[in-house]
């Protein structure tokens, strides 16, 4: 009950017409756009990091086992003699792969389910509403654990089991959204106009939840990459010799007061990344609705 | 009221099955095998494996153990895999450990988090109001284990003002809660580092609401000093989204002491999960987790309950 | 306009400006925070920290090695292995008599010893203690059962439920126990008789099958020469001195035991003084130099227990043929791997046989690294590079995986990859937790290579680590009549030169052969504070037995 009250709260009220300038607005705001820029540089050093790392992440070096950070290696050597920035590189391919997929998975079904339960409410909305409920409820954590402990980890296991733990708040969003766009005119219009349920909220209801999805994708990727990421630490995340940014850090555990480049630098990337994330997403969320930002989305009271 | 509640309770029953069948199934449908890791099974003859999976209960149909494991845990005779301890007593043993981390957090979240919101509602986007959020966004970012490592490199390693790990000295065959005080204090800071930023920001947001209401007008046009106004009467209202939010975030701060028990050694709930999960201690994940969605299901009522009980315009189903 | 709402206008924060209970607790909070720890108390406790915890302390249930340094803290067996001469000494049993062909021991008990909670021992209470290991539904210690107590006449039966006890073991009187064997067993006296006794009175009430949830079975009560006090699972375990052992109150008042798996975390606490010692607990090569030069911590190197070692399949057809075998073993850098992990500290290992007993055989030597040979093997097997630089025979690419569990086997298995990639394979490394290491994977047709490690350094006798290599128990799916021959004679061989002829010839027989392609055999180097005076020992097993001479300066 209190939870729906929050929905409300996060949902963006406003159609179309009201979002016009969005992207002026985003551009403007001087967070949201530095968050941006680092992301796509973040982004672009995954993506080209077979290019850019200077060192085979592999490669173990004899005799330059923890080193420190120096010219020749600028983020040191971990304790098998590997480049730390290399390895850092391509962990990002690892880990914001993983992010992205897992992100993907959450929305589709925080979609699926929020518009359902949104669109048609009562029955359906109750029983949808009773399994976010049992989900948000769930130690997800503690059963990602289990989950991965227990069958070994294996990448499209971790990221279908990261996905699915963490919809309910996507879903939330997305039900929210449908509820106020439900009751909207042209809403109305298309019904009376015999339009059946599903193509009234393909075509003309989804297009206006688009910027609540995009907003709620790109905080849940900042979400998902943590959850991976503390997954990896604890050793129950990507399995090698594919090294995420969490399992360095795990590795890099024991040298912490000898060496401590070999934890620092991977974590910093998860920062970084997530960070960015989290700026663009809340800079996407402004831009898409000035007025909420104004009132800063405080939760109304409401009947439950 | 009374309606609401057993309503309420009864909701919970379907949930807590729920929970119990989908880590039951999760544990029995994993590979390796538990007896394996207890004895080495190459040198039991078969009739010997036998009878010792069967000691366990590990060769009945799968219908048949999920029942006798609801019967074990209703009853609360239910051992471990591993020691054989009664996992009620691993846990009364480990529960004062996360509940000090998880109240110490909550405590710290809310004796910051909510006088920063309370700031920054006063002055909305001024600079400090920007710095205050771009740090909240920052502390929600940051990865409880690399930043535990990093306030235990600095505090432990460099200026040896901190212990790095462990609940408590070992400088006597018992010691007193303050000398556990120290051992805390890193923990503690991590896990409100994810909490806090939330606090803080709807905080600000419903003061900011708050402020905007006729009554304060009407306090101010009464002469009412600020700071009068501001805890009074603003705050008072605008705290039960706060109080929401740290019910929301429970599930979360519970998951999140997994990983900060492990990083600094305590020997809590978060950790025998972990430690568990390795092991393939069945019994004592199901009970960990169910009981933990126990935990998270009675407190999303409390705080249902507080805030019908505080907003009297809220009407129960 | 008051100063406080003044400050306030102005959006500044200070400390006054919080409401007065914040204020309050944020003080008490800091002084608890900064307030110095007590000082140390007058009595000589000990703290040792340990990298495992111990599952159980129960002696008849459960053996994982941590548990072996407790059962020599907490309890005592008819007799106790020396160290230096590698017999069994008089521990419980004050004297004993062997009959000529090694089948008949009369044991004479000490008089006067008592159980922690004060009642005497009596011969009652170890027919009960062995019989518990004979016992069916006591399957956790079925290895101690298969090695050490089959032999007694009547185990078997009374194991297979067909005898209501044990009737090899005789209880003549209080103080008198008649041992019967069903053939000579050399290790008798060092591996059997060893086991911790527990009372009768107070454990024999409790079914078998539910010992191990006995809350007695984690608060246990021995005869050893400490107590137990309390335990707190996962963190510490409390044990004070015995003022009644039957040799006297050892010069400590207590030990505490801490479960510390951070050697960065053990580290620190060397520095500050707050912890003694680390058994079990490896310590990093760069800390263990920098400590050499350290006046607050002693550096301490032991002869490591442990041998690392890489196997693989026999049966699987790409390492049937011997030449591949051996590629893979000279492809390793053993000197390079022990330089760098860790520091030069240790051995290269050649035999399952811990370098420390008398039965380790010098001459056998462990093969160089050549990794021109290995390639010269591999071409004269048929293994050609194909194009894309993976050697490949017949079509079939030479591509497998390492399995491994998290830590040191781990980090093992990425180094052996690194070396058999350079001869053209595809490696790659698989980690599983290590049940499934145990339990499932390391068995025939269930593994490819496997990066493990054998305590062989636990075991007073060449015996009993030993039981692996035999053909009905094989791992790797090696099979060999001759060494399975070579075991069993060195096991029965009463004589001690025979025993030793028989594991010269099966180490040699080892090397050619290679179940295991040993590694290394790295020392144990452990940290020790300046005040703990600990006796001079081999390893650190060793010096947790000789708790008795263990000390504090004031």
């Amino acid at each position: 009950m209190a939870e729906r009250a929050l929905d409300i709260a996060q949902a963006m009220p406003g159609a179309r017409a009201e979002r016009r300038g969005e992207w002026r607005r985003f551009a403007a705001n001087p967070r949201a756009l530095a968050g941006a820029v680092v992301l796509v540089a973040l982004v672009a050093s995954a993506l080209l990091a077979p290019a850019l790392a200077p060192y085979d992440p592999t490669e173990q070096r004899p005799g330059r086992v923890a080193e420190p950070p120096s010219a020749a290696h600028p983020m040191g050597t971990d304790n098998f003699g590997r480049d730390v920035l290399s390895r850092a590189l391509w962990g990002g391919r690892v880990s914001q792969a993983i992010g992205l997929l897992s992100m993907a998975v959450s929305v589709v079904v925080g979609v699926v389910v929020g518009g359902l339960a949104g669109f048609y409410g009562r029955a359906v909305d109750g029983a949808l509403m009773r399994l976010t409920e049992t989900v948000v409820t769930f130690p997800t954590f503690f059963l990602l654990i289990t989950l991965v402990a227990v069958f070994g980890a294996r990448l499209p296991l971790l990221i279908l089991a990261i996905g699915l733990t963490s919809w309910p708040i996507t879903a939330r969003v997305v039900r929210a959204e449908f509820l106020t766009l439900r009751e909207r005119e042209f809403v109305q219009a298309a019904r009376a106009l015999g339009a059946g349920g599903l193509r009234t909220m393909a075509r003309h209801i989804l297009p206006n939840v688009v910027p609540v999805i995009v907003v709620a994708a790109t905080l849940r990727v900042a979400y998902v990459i943590l959850v991976e990421a503390g997954l990896s630490y604890l050793g129950v995340g990507v399995p090698p010799p594919a090294a995420s940014w969490g399992s360095m850090v795990a590795e890099g555990r024991e040298y912490l007061f000898r060496a401590w480049w070999i934890s620092f630098f991977p974590g910093l990337f998860i920062f970084l990344t997530v960070m960015t994330y989290n700026l663009v997403g809340d800079g996407l969320r402004d831009a898409f609705d000035p007025q909420r930002s104004a009132a800063a989305g405080a939760p109304r009271r409401m009947r439950a | 009221m009374r309606r609401y509640l057993i309503r309420r309770v009864a909701q919970l029953v379907p949930v807590l099955l729920g929970i119990a069948l989908v880590t039951f199934l999760i544990v029995r449908l994993a590979p390796g095998d538990p007896a394996a890791m207890l004895v080495d099974t190459t040198l039991l003859s078969r009739e010997e494996l036998q009878r010792f999976r069967a000691s366990l209960g590990l060769d009945a149909p799968w219908p048949v153990q999920f029942v006798s494991i609801l019967k074990q845990l209703a009853t609360g005779e239910i051992h471990s895999l591993r020691t054989g301890q009664p996992v009620l007593a691993m846990l009364a043993e480990r529960l004062p450990i996360t509940a000090v981390l998880l109240g110490g957090a909550i405590a710290l979240s809310l004796l910051l988090g909510v006088p920063m919101g309370v700031l920054s509602a006063r002055r909305p986007y001024s600079r400090l109001d920007n710095w205050l959020s771009i740090a909240a966004l920052g502390g929600i970012s940051l990865p409880g284990f690399w930043f535990g490592l990093v306030l235990m490199w600095v505090f432990a390693g460099i200026l040896r003002v901190l212990p790095a790990s462990g609940t408590g000295p070992a400088t006597s065959l018992t010691y007193t809660v303050f000398d556990m005080a120290p051992y805390f204090v890193m923990p503690t800071i991590v896990l409100a580092s994810g909490l806090l930023p939330p606090i803080m920001r709807y905080t600000r947001s419903s003061m900011l609401e708050a402020l905007a209401q006729d009554y304060v007008r009407t306090a101010r046009s009464k002469g009412l000093s600020e700071s009068l106004v501001l805890y009074r009467h603003a705050l008072r209202n605008a705290l039960l989204p706060v109080v929401t939010v740290v019910g929301l975030l429970v599930p979360v701060l519970i998951g999140s002491t997994a990983v900060i028990e492990s990083v600094f050694a305590m020997p809590g709930i978060g950790r025998l999960v972990v430690e568990a999960a390795l092991n393939r201690d069945y019994p004592t994940i199901m009970t960990l987790n169910l009981l933990t969605a126990v935990a998270v299901l009675v407190s999303t009522l409390v705080v249902d309950l507080l805030y019908a009980v505080l907003d009297p315009r809220i009407e129960l189903d | 306009m008051s100063e406080r709402a003044r400050r306030f206008r102005r959006g500044w924060p200070t400390f006054r400006m919080l409401p007065r209970a914040v204020r309050l607790s944020l003080m008490l909070t800091a002084i608890a925070v900064v307030a110095p720890p007590p000082a140390w108390p007058a009595e000589k406790v000990a703290v040792v920290a340990v990298g495992a915890t111990f599952i159980n302390l129960n002696p008849l249930t459960h053996i994982v090695s941590t548990m072996r340094v407790m059962n020599n803290l907490l309890f005592d067996g008819l007799t106790r292995f020396d160290d230096d001469t590698y017999q069994a000494k008089p521990d419980l049993a004050e004297s004993w008599t062997v009959s000529k062909d090694g089948l008949e021991y009369v044991f004479k008990l000490r008089r006067g010893v008592v159980f922690h909670d004060g009642s005497p021992l009596t011969a009652h209470d170890v027919k009960w203690s062995w019989e518990v290991i004979c016992h069916k539904d006591n399957p956790r210690i079925a290895d101690v059962y298969v090695d050490h107590y089959v032999q007694i006449r009547g185990c078997r039966e009374f194991h297979d439920g067909q005898a209501a006890g044990v009737d090899g073991i005789e209880v003549v009187d209080d103080h008198t126990l008649r041992v019967r064997l069903t053939e000579p067993y050399a290790p008798f006296l060092v591996s059997t008789a060893v086991t911790g006794i527990l009372p009768r009175a107070k454990y024999g009430s409790i079914p078998v099958k539910g010992l191990l949830q006995h809350p007695l079975s984690r608060a246990p009560i021995g005869t050893g020469p400490f107590m137990y006090v309390d335990w707190k699972e996962g963190d510490r375990l409390v044990l004070k001195a015995n003022p009644r052992y039957f040799r006297g109150k050892p010069k400590l008042d207590g030990l505490i035991i801490r479960f510390m798996p951070d050697a960065a975390a053990r580290l620190i606490e060397f520095k500050n003084g707050t912890l003694h010692f680390a058994f079990f607990s490896p310590v990093l090569t760069d800390d263990f130099n920098a400590a050499k030069a350290d006046a607050k911590v002693v550096a301490k190197a032991y002869t490591g227990v442990w041998n690392y070692f890489a196997a693989v399949d026999h049966t699987n057809p790409l390492f049937k043929d011997a030449r591949v075998r051996q590629a893979l073993a000279l492809a390793i850098d053993r000197r390079r791997i022990l330089n760098e992990q860790w520091g030069g500290y240790g051995a290269i290992a050649n035999s399952p046989i811990n370098p420390s007993l008398p039965a380790f055989d010098k001459k056998v030597a462990a093969p160089e690294h050549d990794p021109a040979k290995a390639r010269t093997l591999l071409a004269e097997a048929g293994w050609r590079a194909g194009s894309d630089g993976i050697l490949e025979k017949d079509g079939k690419r030479f591509a497998f995986s390492i399995a491994c569990f998290a830590g040191t086997s781990r980090t093992m298995a990425i180094v052996y990859q690194d070396f058999w990639k350079k001869l053209g394979m595809d490696v790659s490394v698989d980690t599983v937790d290590f049940p499934a290491l145990w339990g499932v994977r390391f068995h025939p047709g269930k593994f490819e290579a496997i990066s493990f490690l054998w305590p062989s350094g636990f075991y007073p006798d060449p015996a009993v680590g030993l039981y692996p290599f035999l053909c009905a128990n094989s791992r790797t799916g090696y099979c060999s009549a001759e060494m399975d021959r070579l075991i069993v004679a060195g096991r029965s061989a009463v004589n001690p030169q025979e025993r030793l002829k028989n594991y010269a010839r099966f180490q040699e027989l080892f090397a050619r052969d290679m179940p295991f392609m040993w590694v290394v055999s790295p020392a144990d180097l452990r940290l020790v504070s300046p005040k703990l005076i600990l006796p001079a020992r081999g390893n650190d097993f060793l010096v947790m037995k000789a708790i008795m001479e263990w000390d504090l300066k004031e």
